[in-house]
């Protein structure tokens, strides 16, 4: 059996680029219309969130 | 054939090089230089993509410094002071990147709220994005689990506990740096701090009015402090040394008055007095993992217990250890028999503890006998003393013969 306890930042970083893919996507399919004013935030939200849970992860 | 020549002819692509600043080529810091080499693509393109974030807001000159920071540079090149100094601040670089995703994080929370028209001012991003920024580099340091060394790991030597110290206070100094560029930030985009700066040096210009005025009373009142406590500190010692001598010497005297009519008794007590006021002076009083002050003990018992006077002298000192205990042993079983077996004579004990060997020598001046003819059923010389110092490394030497006195020589040879 695999014991192994999952990556936080890989698994993080994963499901932000799901989200993100499927808002750009929402969007090219005209489902939403993302603006820059909407797709910063969320840009900014994905990299913050990444490198948090990079950081309380790493053992200095 | 064609297979053969197919197979001559083919070549594996060449590796991809990793992503490192490239010194040599470099025009700044070798960051477009080394993302170049490793995109293999012109520089050039990377220099003019950087520029052109640059005049959008900024955004490329912060990639490009903390590409510079982030990215080692390639081998044999120097790091730059500055990077240097950030890639040493946190050994791994958790602290900066939780601080840099707590701004992130922020930032994107006040451009949702700007975006949906929940807003304030401008005025607040940046201060309480660097507040975030900030506040996450100390709490993630304040919440660090403190690493317990194994019981069986040495301990940390200076140089690395005093780098740790370094890297906390260098962490927690930028977290705090943060913080107050937030605030300076916010004040100086609502122009408070124009005012502050004035309410800052106002404050500046009485403080230094206020101790022109009162330094003489300051200086006077902290002199007199230092005075009432060095007096505090000599009435301490004098009650402190008055108390010893009435639980000590006072008694002592008190005894010596009521069994006067006993002159061993009251030569006892004197000498009893004499090595715990000595052990005192010395600072050795309940000091009694050391040999010295075990001998002394050892000694003081032996005295009490069979009325003779046991004079002891103990050059050196040192640590009780195993081999030392035994020597104190042998010691006092040979004490123990100079003054049963000395016919009241006085028994000498001198001592020595250097860095070649450990000796005691126990001396009677009684009246002596013939180790040889000791009987074998009599267990406390040979069992107690030699048999002792045998098993612990050391050894004893019986020098007597009738009506010479007897001397037994212990000795534990070897560095502690």
């Amino acid at each position: 059996m695999n014991d192994r306890r999952p990556d936080l930042p890989a698994f993080v970083a994963g499901f932000g680029l799901v989200v993100l893919g499927a808002v750009l996507m929402a969007d090219a399919l005209d489902a939403i219309h993302l603006s820059f004013a909407a797709f910063a935030p969320l840009a900014c939200f994905l990299l913050g969130d990444i490198l948090l849970a990079a950081g309380l992860t790493r053992r200095d | 054939m064609i297979d053969g020549d197919m197979g001559a002819t083919q070549t594996a692509a060449p590796r991809r090089e990793p992503l490192r600043r490239d010194h040599a080529h470099r025009l700044v810091g070798g960051v477009c230089a080394g993302i170049g080499r490793h995109l293999r693509i012109d520089p050039l393109i990377v220099r003019i993509v950087f520029v052109a974030a640059a005049t959008a807001g900024g955004v490329g000159i912060v990639l490009y410094g903390l590409a510079w920071v982030l990215v080692p540079a390639d081998d044999g090149a120097p790091d730059s002071r500055a990077a240097a100094w950030v890639r040493r601040l946190p050994r791994g670089r958790g602290a900066i990147e939780v601080a840099i995703g707590m701004g992130l994080v922020t930032l994107a929370f006040l451009l949702t709220m700007r975006a949906l028209g929940i807003w304030f001012s401008d005025a607040i991003v940046w201060p309480v994005v660097l507040l975030a920024a900030g506040a996450g580099m100390l709490w993630r340091q304040s919440l660090r689990p403190t690493p317990v060394p194994a019981p069986e790991q040495p301990p940390p030597a200076p140089e690395e506990e005093r780098r740790e110290r370094t890297e906390v206070l260098s962490r927690n100094g930028v977290g705090a740096t943060l913080v107050i560029a937030a605030g300076l930030v916010f004040l100086s985009t609502t122009h408070a701090l124009t005012a502050a700066r004035d309410v800052v040096l106002a404050v500046l210009v009485v403080a230094i009015v206020l101790g022109i005025i009162f330094a003489p009373w300051a200086i006077r009142l902290v002199r007199s402090l230092a005075a009432e406590r060095e007096e505090r500190i000599r009435s301490q010692a004098r009650a402190e040394m008055g108390a010893h001598l009435h639980d000590s010497v006072l008694q002592t005297l008190a005894l010596v008055q009521k069994r006067a009519d006993d002159p061993r008794a009251v030569a006892a007590l004197a000498r009893t007095q004499e090595r715990e006021l000595r052990a005192w002076l010395a600072g050795r009083e309940g000091d009694h993992d050391r040999l010295a002050a075990a001998l002394e003990a050892v000694a003081g018992e032996v005295e009490r217990a069979h009325g003779v006077p046991v004079e002891i002298v103990v050059v050196g000192d040192r640590a009780l250890d195993g081999r030392s205990e035994a020597l104190v042993a042998a010691a006092r079983e040979a004490m123990v028999n100079a003054a049963k077996f000395g016919g009241g004579s006085p028994v000498d004990v001198y001592a020595e503890a250097s860095d070649d060997a450990l000796q005691v020598f126990v001396r009677d001046r009684g009246p002596g006998f013939d180790p040889a003819a000791v009987p074998a059923d009599r267990r406390g010389v040979r069992e107690s003393i030699v048999g002792r110092m045998a098993r612990h490394g050391g050894r004893a030497a019986i020098h007597s013969a009738p009506g010479a006195g007897t001397e037994i020589e212990l000795t534990i040879p070897g560095a502690p």
